[in-house]
């Protein structure tokens, strides 16, 4: 994995910091995207618009020094609105093979997701939101457990702790695919 | 390795491709939006906000000094000479200094909306240099070497083209014209408007301060006791109904921008020689 870094850079941002900003973030945030909501579609719809927004905050001459920070919050936002307007259906399981989304890209489609980020998508559909936030998080690997902690306006010791019951289902859930 | 390094593993292993169709028609929507937004915010936060200074003729790096003239010419209706002398000498002793460092920070505040605009000024009498930064371009004028480096935000590209050195004198010329006609505006329109002159500190140095009211609007600058430099001033004024906030910093660094790049343009810009 490419290690990613918070670009600090002072002042606004120009035409160029905006395009890297997309050529550079983009395939993180849409997996990201992914595992939080585990809809393609959706995942794919909040990326956009969140670039989007940051194209038009950072043309506003908003001062955005912490790029990778952004975006993030912003996916995590509308991820969380999602949750709220799409609530799923409590009895999906990895079972059903027939709603893991195919490969062959329709006209519209922008990523295609390997079969194994498909499955961890699916897995972490299995937990409760809290947990899927701070372990998409960690697996994201730009945020300490105490940061994460003010996202969720929690104490760190509850973040751990649902970092380790959410590691501990998906271990269970994936047992077969993390020992490859 | 444990539990969590294993997910986390898998998580980073496990691919994701995008169609390149898609990308490019993402990557343009999102520069098109960067681009309308740019124009908009140049649009209606600068210039609304910095036509108030910027009226007449005067060369932009003036436009803090003419501000302390317009303070000054007010004591001028309590006393010429006492006014002049006071112009005189803080201009003169701004021009000895290595470097001068001006930041103007304009706030206009309507009903619902607070625009903001920031300018950074550079200028060395001895470097024969003048440098100026907004939140969209940044000037260099290097009069010396006869070049002059405009920066673009939008194409983050430098154009590299000629000057004459001889300029640098007619901007002190124009700069000059440009008090003298501003004092004369502001001689006429302000006659009779409330002066103080009295003795104060600013971040633990002490000094005079010259402040006045008006019907337009109010002003206080603050001079350096000891070295008789201007340290800040601000002003507040009306401009079209909105209230019109503006402070200037002043300082008087040893060194300067040495280039465009010290005054905070990318490295990664593309230069054009025109």
């Amino acid at each position: 994995m490419v290690v990613k870094t918070f670009r600090i850079k002072p002042g606004k941002l120009s035409i160029k910091d905006v395009e890297d900003a997309y050529l550079n973030q983009k395939n993180s945030l849409l997996k990201f995207a992914y595992v939080l909501v585990d809809n393609v579609e959706n995942a794919e719809d909040i990326v956009q618009d969140v670039f989007l927004g940051f194209a038009r905050a950072a043309g506003a001459k908003e001062n955005l020094s912490n790029i990778k920070g952004y975006l993030i919050t912003a996916v995590l936002n509308k991820a969380r609105n999602y949750y709220r307007d799409n609530k799923k259906s409590s009895n999906e399981t990895l079972d059903c093979a027939d709603e893991i989304p195919s490969n062959n890209k329709s006209p519209e489609q922008w990523a295609i997701f390997s079969e194994q980020l498909q499955l961890l998508s699916k897995a972490m559909g299995e937990l409760p939101i809290e947990q899927r936030e701070v372990v998409s998080l960690y697996m994201d690997g730009c945020l300490t457990f105490k940061q994460i902690a003010q996202i969720q306006e929690a104490s760190t010791s509850t973040v751990q702790g649902r970092f380790r019951y959410g590691i501990e289902k998906l271990q269970h859930l994936l047992r077969n695919e993390v020992t490859k | 390795m444990n539990r969590a390094e294993n997910i986390k593993r898998m998580y980073e292993q496990a691919k994701l491709d995008t169609i390149t169709e898609k990308d490019k028609a993402v990557l343009e929507k999102m520069k098109e939006i960067y681009l309308r937004e740019s124009k908009a915010e140049n649009n209606i936060s600068e210039l609304s906000v910095w036509r108030i200074i910027m009226k007449s003729n005067i060369i932009r790096f003036a436009a803090a000094v003419v501000i302390i003239v317009a303070i000054l010419l007010t004591l001028n209706n309590s006393s010429v000479d006492i006014t002049s002398n006071v112009y005189a000498e803080i201009t003169e002793n701004m021009q000895e200094m290595p470097w001068v460092y001006i930041r103007i920070i304009a706030e206009s505040q309507t009903d619902d909306e607070k625009r903001t605009a920031v300018v950074d000024l550079w200028y060395s009498n001895n470097e024969q240099v003048i440098g100026m930064k907004d939140s969209y371009k940044s000037k260099y004028s290097y009069y010396q070497n006869e070049k002059k480096y405009d920066y673009d935000l939008d194409t983050n590209s430098i154009t590299v083209s000629s000057i004459d050195q001889s300029d640098y004198s007619n901007s002190l010329i124009n700069l000059q014209k440009g008090f003298d006609s501003w004092i004369m505006q502001f001689s006429q329109s302000n006659e009779g408007d409330e002066i103080n002159h009295y003795l104060g500190e600013l971040e633990g140095e002490k000094a005079e301060i010259y402040e006045y009211q008006s019907e337009d609007g109010s002003g206080k600058l603050y001079v350096n006791s000891v070295s008789r430099l201007p340290m800040y001033a601000e002003f507040n004024n009306i401009y079209k109904n909105n209230l019109v906030n503006t402070q200037i910093h002043f300082e008087f660094p040893e060194s300067g921008p040495r280039d465009i790049y010290d005054i905070g343009v990318p490295n990664d810009a593309q230069i054009i020689e025109n």
